[in-house]
């Protein structure tokens, strides 16, 4: 999977570089001072990723935890993201890492003890409040945990603070590192689905819709929280009965008032990331929809469109079982 | 169009310029040759002089002209994964910026599934040090390859490189002399061009074919200027795209001769055949479209536009009035009493009850 292994010095003795030498012995591994002497020194083509993709491991300096945007989760509550990593090992042809580091290799941050005294901090300046950490914003937080260790290392954390809550969003079905926990009532796993057209064409790499509803099963039944992203809907002009049976699918591996909380949102792009998106995948059939540059530059559905297509989405949930209040519209 | 080949030195090319018979372009002030189908260009060592040499050579044989840049040569190997004497394509080209860094702009070639990337250096490589930094980027190096892809993305030119690798960058370059081996390499390279470039040629063909819809009753009934060829050619992809049955429908006899009954000037009939095909592009568009009209368009004399964002994006109506006396007035308190705003809310918040949108 990685022709090269970059390992900071600092970090040859870690346990997650130990593992990283078991897990891909054909590659090349090479000690450097920084990460930031290679990755992101020069623009490295984003598709280069399929036939070219190296590994880092590293030590996140700077802002371990940002705020979310409006509208990222539930409302009411604080949402802030941690950045645990750099880049994803799937390839969906929406993704918006396309158009923002100016490499696609894969970096894993390992100073957790780091983003867990910023998260402290964090805690304390919203005393009284429920607040997220949500990981996955730069990369998928399931694909590798096996891996990189990191859920294990978030846990006591978790445990201890119950105004905390973690989720942990995926378009894998590792769920190796997680089984292995007890659950919390505070960590939530969150599944991005999408019709089997769309994880099949648009998706690549990613564990198949199957695959992802079978691992959500496991973790209900061990006792773990889930929620779900219906994000991005990519529209297509039998969208609504693809999403009819995309929830059949769910209702027969688990009952669907067992998830948490679900998201809708359309696929958008700023300017920069869907011209990207036009050259790496000219053929995609994102662009059969109807798309428009709108006023800022931003290419999305016209308002109308979109919300007429997750109030439609939104409806099927509600009547498969899915209370109102667990539904959100994402960046609406 | 010709292809330009690239040679850094003249020994690498030497069995080319007299297998295919090369003729030296005396008008050009530099090593340029010709055949019918191919120049040949010698550029130096080093990124600045191949750069400026091939700007030159661009010039005087005019870009329109060339269909692509073959770079071959010689390189010198970072890394156990290449092969003495063998030759590989490199899908990126890096330059060095300063000792062992690289430049941040890099160049891909059109040999995308290529793993291997080559590093263009601002010296020789002569010592360990020096090549195990450049070894962080790459799988070659080369002296010029960076400074030619440089030239050809400013020209919007194809680019493609294949080197021979002739040694293990390092120390052992210091006493490696690539003349003595010059004519081996320039046979090699030689007979590898034999054996793939048909191949590359016939695909670039193909990937150039733009979309021809071979339609006799377009060619004789309508008329088409060069804009709207153009959105006709792009329509015609994006419908395909969306959906090849509904596609090959708007196309088919039936539908374009009734487009022709209706519309007696061949302008017109390809007026409405776009209109169509982007209708069918996006049907929702339409819908509202047509239902704002309704809800808009019967007005009075007073109220002279009706405005809403062209983005429907903002659910902001902007409204012209005129009003010219006490008549006016009324009419227009009257229009905007009557405006259908809930029910033009409810179509942003897509909680629109009506079927046609």
């Amino acid at each position: 999977m990685f022709e090269t292994i970059y390992i900071e010095k600092e970090l040859l003795g870690h346990k997650t570089a130990q593992n990283l030498h078991q897990v891909f012995p054909k590659a090349e591994l090479k000690s450097i001072d920084s990460y930031t002497d290679i990755f992101g020194a020069y623009r490295k083509p984003y598709l280069q990723k399929r036939n070219r993709l190296n590994l880092f491991l590293a030590t996140k300096k700077g802002k371990l935890i940002k705020e979310a945007p409006d509208a990222y989760g539930l409302k009411g509550e604080a949402h802030y993201y941690f950045i645990h990593a750099f880049n994803c090992i799937y390839e969906c042809e929406y993704c918006y890492l396309q158009g923002y580091f100016d490499s696609p290799d894969i970096v894993l941050f390992v100073n957790h003890e780091d983003i867990l005294k910023e998260m402290e901090k964090t805690l304390d300046s919203c005393a009284n409040k429920n607040v997220w950490f949500h990981a996955g914003e730069f990369s998928d937080s399931l694909a590798m945990s096996h891996i990189s260790g990191e859920i294990e290392a978030y846990h006591d954390f978790f445990k201890s603070h119950p105004k905390a809550k973690l989720e942990l969003r995926t378009k894998s079905a590792n769920t190796r590192s997680l089984l292995k926990l007890e659950p919390l009532h505070n960590r939530i796993t969150s599944f991005s689905l999408a019709p089997e057209w769309q994880t099949k064409d648009i998706e690549h790499k990613t564990a198949s819709l199957k695959q992802r509803l079978s691992a959500m099963k496991k973790l209900i039944q061990a006792g773990h929280k889930v929620a779900v992203h219906f994000d991005p809907v990519v529209l297509h002009k039998d969208y609504l009965s693809h999403y009819k049976l995309l929830i059949e699918q769910m209702s027969e591996y688990f009952p669907i008032d067992q998830i948490e909380y679900l998201s809708l949102g359309v696929v958008r792009y700023t300017k920069e990331v869907f011209k990207a998106t036009q050259e790496h995948y000219p053929e995609s059939p994102i662009f059969a929809g109807e798309l428009i540059t709108s006023f800022d530059g931003k290419v999305r559905y016209p308002k109308p469109l979109r919300m007429s297509v997750l109030r439609n989405i939104e409806s099927i949930l509600i009547k498969s079982g899915l209370q109102k209040e667990k539904i959100y519209l994402c960046m609406e | 169009m010709i292809n330009l080949l690239v040679f850094a030195h003249k020994a690498e090319a030497s069995v080319f310029i007299r297998e295919l018979h090369f003729k030296r372009d005396n008008s050009f002030s530099g090593d340029l040759y010709q055949t019918q189908e191919l120049c040949l260009l010698i550029c130096g060592e080093g990124p600045m002089r191949a750069s400026s040499k091939l700007s030159k050579a661009i010039h005087h044989l005019g870009p329109d002209k060339i269909q692509q840049v073959i770079n071959l040569g010689v390189a010198g190997s970072l890394s156990d994964k290449l092969n003495l004497e063998q030759i590989y394509d490199f899908s990126v080209v890096l330059g060095e910026a300063s000792y062992g860094k690289p430049e941040f702009k890099s160049f891909e070639t059109k040999n995308m599934h290529s793993k291997n990337y080559l590093i263009t250096a601002l010296d020789r490589v002569k010592t360990t040090d020096y090549s195990e930094q450049l070894s962080n980027f790459a799988e070659a190096v080369d002296r010029e390859a960076w400074g030619l892809a440089y030239v050809c993305d400013e020209y919007k030119l194809s680019f493609l490189c294949y080197k021979l690798i002739s040694d293990k960058a390092g120390p052992e370059t210091q006493c490696f002399d690539v003349r003595e081996k010059a004519k081996f390499y320039s046979e090699k390279i030689f007979e590898f061009y034999l054996q793939n470039f048909s191949k590359v040629n016939l695909e670039n063909k193909s990937k150039n074919q733009k979309l021809v819809v071979d339609n006799e009753l377009l060619d004789k009934h309508f008329f088409f200027s060069a804009t709207q060829k153009k959105n006709f050619e792009k329509l015609c992809l994006s419908l395909k795209k969306m959906d090849s049955k509904l596609f090959l429908e708007i196309l088919e006899k039936e539908n374009l001769e009734q487009i022709c009954a209706e519309f007696n000037r061949p302008k017109d009939r390809t007026k409405a055949l776009l209109e169509e095909m982007q209708n069918n592009l996006n049907p929702f568009q339409k819908g509202f479209s047509a239902k704002l009209k309704e809800w808009f368009s019967a007005r009075p004399k007073a109220v002279k536009q009706v405005q809403t964002d062209p983005f429907y994006e903002k659910e902001d109506l902007k409204i012209l009035l005129e009003i010219k006396n006490q008549k006016d007035l009324i009419d227009a308190q009257n229009y905007l009493a009557q405006l259908p705003l809930k029910k033009y809310h409810e179509l942003f918040d897509g909680l629109s009850k009506d079927q046609d949108v």
